[in-house]
């Protein structure tokens, strides 16, 4: 697995980009992660799943255990599948889980976090 | 007796022989491991393009093979490494770049500190599986069905490997697609690995999750259970049966087992936030009808196979548009100009000299005319669809200029026609011979 956060337009948005194979063994690094991307200060969080090869279940349910203990009341938590196609393997694995209960499923970064547009100075 | 040739593509000595002693020790000392060991890029690319073997360990750590320059070229043609490829690296980073590789077969990852233990491992699996490993090699000789009857111990790199030596060989010929194999080893995963921790350890989710919190590894936490000698002894009974439509598995452990009915919904309101409880849900949505026996130490599920035509195919033919036919089409006319052989991609094809049905082809004898198209002659058979199916056409104009680009496909094709010769021998004298 690799792991990185991304803030976005100056701060508005904080992107946690997971690729690779997403298994158990990972569950010390993406606990970090998640509580530095759900502590943060940016009002839009979001976990780009699009690349990651693959997740197992125990690695699926940290993430939603870890935003779930993390986040405020209003915080929405975005996950984004740029790939989505309504049948991929990601596609397939949101569906199967109905991780729509628990996170917002975008197939952007743009949808929820528009490029700030060009300061005229 | 078993013979197996593997390069070992690394720049470090050191490495290379302790991966020889290894390879060496996963098996008895009646087979023989001839290892043919590269140090630079050229000289192993060479070797892929020509020999085109199975299975390859390629060292990751050794940039002066350029390791993952080659892999590009084996995910890029997928026909030059079969089986797959034992993955070798100093660190867990260079370990997290290859699991990126989602593209690549790799058997198993093995960290420098790993080789003593795991290698011996992976080849022991590699050795009672070569059924299935080395089809191509021996084509149709193997019957439609292959199963097996396996005892795995509680290790979840050979759990893990198992995983991916199926999901590649289900992929490479062409049962599952690249999804397909990714959801496959998904489930494998998930089920081979409930058996050892929850089934045999009796490992709990809160116990593993504490492990992991300490950084620990769960390797270690079940090794640290089979100190018990009654957990120890425990094994997981894998079976599978793959037949051209399906591939069907059976997965038992030596456990109390559990109430499956038991286990909460994950996708209810109520649950949706439960960290655990996913496993069997997404392997059921990923399989075709999972069950479980009373007990709860039984899992039984079936893969149906999507035969996407596609998706593993020789690189050269892949710009070139497949034409349809249907069954009862003539494809070939005894007699006939050729100027022309078939990839066949699908279907079955009865070979017909004059009445008499002299043999029937399908995927798994890859060309179609290759006799007449090299000797130059009118065709000597007449060749009949018995099913629908799908076929590439390539001149010879195409074939050569492929054959220039890529060499080593006369080879493959050298390498098919010795193959029927030999099969011709022994139907006909019930002895093998090879001068």
């Amino acid at each position: 697995m690799a792991i990185s956060i991304q803030i976005m337009n100056g701060g508005s948005a904080a992107v946690l980009t997971l690729t690779g194979r997403v298994v158990a063994r990972d569950n010390v690094a993406l606990r970090k992660h998640i509580e530095q991307l759900m502590g943060g200060d940016a009002p839009l969080k979001a976990i780009d799943l699009t690349d990651i090869a693959y997740i197992d279940s125990y690695a699926l349910g940290q993430i939603i255990y870890y935003c779930n203990s993390a986040r405020g009341r209003h915080t929405t938590v975005y996950i984004v599948n740029k790939k989505g196609n309504g049948n991929s393997y990601i596609d397939k694995l949101i569906d199967v889980s109905d991780l729509k209960q628990v996170f917002s499923i975008v197939d952007s970064l743009d949808r929820i976090a528009p490029a700030a547009p060009a300061s005229g100075a | 007796m078993t013979v197996f040739t593997i390069p070992l593509i690394s720049d470090n000595r050191n490495r290379v022989t302790a991966i020889e002693r290894a390879l060496r020790k996963g098996l008895s000392p009646s087979d023989t491991v001839q290892t043919v060991p590269m140090d630079t890029y050229d000289e192993a690319l060479d070797y892929l393009n020509m020999e085109m073997p199975d299975l390859a360990c390629i060292d990751f750590s050794s940039c002066g093979v350029k390791p993952y320059k080659l892999l590009d070229t084996v995910i890029g043609d997928p026909w030059l490494l079969h089986a797959g490829i034992i993955a070798f690296c100093d660190s867990r980073v260079e370990e997290q770049r290859l699991d990126e590789l989602k593209k690549a077969n790799i058997i198993d990852v093995v960290s420098s500190e790993e080789i003593e233990e795991i290698v011996p491992k992976i080849m022991g699996i590699i050795k009672s599986n070569r059924q299935i490993l080395f089809q191509r090699v021996i084509g149709m000789d193997i019957p439609s069905n292959i199963s097996a009857a396996i005892q795995l111990e509680n290790d979840l790199h050979a759990s893990s490997c198992y995983a991916n030596l199926l999901a590649n060989f289900l992929y490479t010929t062409n049962k599952i697609d690249r999804d397909g194999k990714t959801r496959f080893a998904m489930v494998m995963h998930e089920l081979l690995t409930n058996a050892i921790e929850h089934g045999n350890c009796g490992i709990t989710y809160d116990e593993k999750t504490r492990e992991l919190e300490r950084e620990g590894d769960i390797q270690r936490l079940i090794r640290n259970r089979c100190t018990d000698p009654v957990i120890a002894k425990r094994r997981v009974l894998f079976e599978y049966t793959i037949t051209d439509e399906s591939s069907k598995f059976r997965i038992a452990d030596q456990g109390v087992g559990f109430d499956w009915r038991a286990v909460p919904d994950p996708t209810s309101e109520t649950n949706c936030l439960m960290s655990h409880g996913r496993g069997i849900l997404m392997a059921r949505a990923f399989t075709k009808s999972l069950s479980f026996n009373e007990k709860g130490n039984l899992v039984e599920f079936e893969v149906a196979h999507t035969l996407p035509e596609h998706c593993v195919m020789p690189g050269i033919f892949r710009d070139i548009e497949p034409t349809i036919v249907a069954a009862g089409d003539v494809i070939l006319r005894e007699g006939d100009i050729s100027d022309f052989i078939f990839y066949i991609v699908s279907g079955r094809f009865e070979i017909l000299v004059g009445e008499h049905t002299v043999s029937t082809l399908s995927e798994e004898d890859i060309f179609l005319g290759e006799m007449s198209f090299l000797l130059e002659h009118r065709r000597t058979a007449t060749v009949l669809a018995k099913s629908a199916g799908r076929l590439i056409k390539v001149s010879k104009r195409e074939f050569v200029e492929a054959i220039k680009k890529k060499p080593h496909y006369a080879l493959l094709l050298a390498r098919l026609l010795a193959q029927r010769i030999e099969r011709f021998n022994i139907a006909h004298t019930g002895r093998e011979a090879s001068v």
